[in-house]
């Protein structure tokens, strides 16, 4: 099982309304197919639930860092959404295979150690960035090309869900850079860059090598989700970044190059 | 995509509105303390490229005209890009990268204990995982 806390968003439900029955629209979908969208939600399970532990390293570090008690509180939560959104994956997959599975298996973690990092405090800074703005806004873009594509109301159902937390844990990001003192503006800015192009790396081999397309069922094609990230870094990142007043011409240099990331 | 950038940004950064530190400075002088005390990435890195267009090497915030942004030329993006390995060594685990997984898991069993394994990521190695006994 995978354990939602009473205390979570939803007092201890996966979901803020249950999901659509949909019982006609999976008997319609082509057996191949459905049981391959299954085999995906499964898989999305065990990668939400990984994330989990990506936000127990952001709760940590904001509570290190004295950061507002609103942010590290909605660090905390996002904790438990993401058990959530595994919780939720799951239920997807079982309704696809249309039997009961049995939750993915943990997978091992790791995470940026940003080794030239000026102090703890900045490491701690980059992590919250790095997850949070950088990582949660790419995956707002992803969602967002997939719900602007999909047809079937059981995964618009699954997609709004996630949309939902994944808005507020970007938002946490992008709060906590507006916190951050001027006198520190000009050593994050010199981080963009990296941030960027490692996390950017990491949605091109997770999210963008597949070669099939699933979309009204939820699943964009890796043309529309490539497209869709590169969109994010024109259109939010950069914009965003400068809106908190961070140096961001290093960014759009690297941007106007076609945004390399090897 | 327009959209988003006011769903996130600026509603995120209002999360915090009243905060001292998200009103604009002025500009301060640019810290370059990664470069300084790593000669070798200071041509390349990030600050650099910022300060290039900078004649009076500050910061500028957003609300005022910035100086333009250098042209790029390969060898100033790709020095970006290798500066972006040395320092960020890798990104945060993406939650969106199940199209990697088509397969179900594969059980193995060695020396007597079942793991579960998964093709990780593209160009990576498979990753198993020892099963809960209690599943």
């Amino acid at each position: 099982m995978i354990s939602v806390s009473p205390s979570g968003r939803w007092g201890g439900r996966v979901t803020s309304r249950p999901l659509p029955d949909a019982r006609d629209e999976l008997d319609a979908i082509d057996p191949v197919v459905r049981e391959r969208l299954a085999d995906i939600w499964w898989t999305q399970s065990a990668t939400e639930l990984r994330v989990a532990t990506s936000f127990a390293v952001v709760h940590r570090s904001l509570r290190e860092l004295g950061a507002e008690a609103s942010l590290v509180a909605l660090a905390e939560r996002a904790i438990d959404d993401e058990h959530r959104h595994a919780a939720l994956c799951l239920e997807m997959a079982t309704r696809l295979y249309g039997h009961d599975v049995e939750p993915p298996p943990l997978l091992p973690t790791r995470q940026p150690h940003h080794r030239e990092a000026l102090d703890e405090d900045e490491r701690r800074a980059l992590y919250v960035i790095g997850q949070c703005a950088l990582n949660e806004t790419f995956a707002n873009a992803y969602l967002s090309t997939a719900y602007g594509a999909t047809k079937s109301p059981l995964a618009r159902a699954a997609i709004n869900e996630l949309m939902r937390d994944e808005i507020d844990h970007s938002r946490l990001g992008w709060a906590f850079l507006a916190t951050i003192p001027a006198s520190k503006r000009a050593r994050i800015s010199d981080w963009l860059v990296p941030l960027t192009i490692t996390n950017l790396r990491e949605w091109h081999e997770s999210a963008t090598t597949h070669t099939y397309s699933y979309e009204s069922h939820g699943i964009p094609s890796a043309d529309a989700v490539r497209e869709a990230l590169g969109e994010v870094v024109r259109t939010v990142l950069i914009p965003g970044f400068a809106h908190v007043g961070l140096d961001v011409r290093a960014l759009e240099l690297w941007s106007r190059a076609g945004m390399p990331t090897r | 995509m327009h959209k988003l950038f006011h769903t996130l940004v600026v509603s995120g950064a209002a999360l915090v509105q009243g905060c001292a530190s998200t009103q604009v400075a002025a500009a301060q002088p640019v810290e370059t303390a990664r470069a300084e005390r790593s000669p070798s990435v200071a041509a390349t890195s990030p600050s650099a490229a910022n300060a290039a267009a900078s004649p009076t090497n500050t910061v500028s915030p957003p609300v005022e005209p910035r100086a333009a942004t250098p042209a790029a030329t390969p060898g100033s993006v790709q020095a970006l890009v290798a500066d972006a390995r040395s320092c960020a060594d890798v990104g945060w685990h993406t939650t969106k990268s199940a199209h990697m997984w088509i397969e179900r898991a594969q059980t193995v069993t060695v020396e007597g204990h079942t793991y579960s394994c998964l093709p990780e990521e593209a160009n990576r190695t498979p990753r198993c995982c020892r099963q809960d006994p209690a599943r």
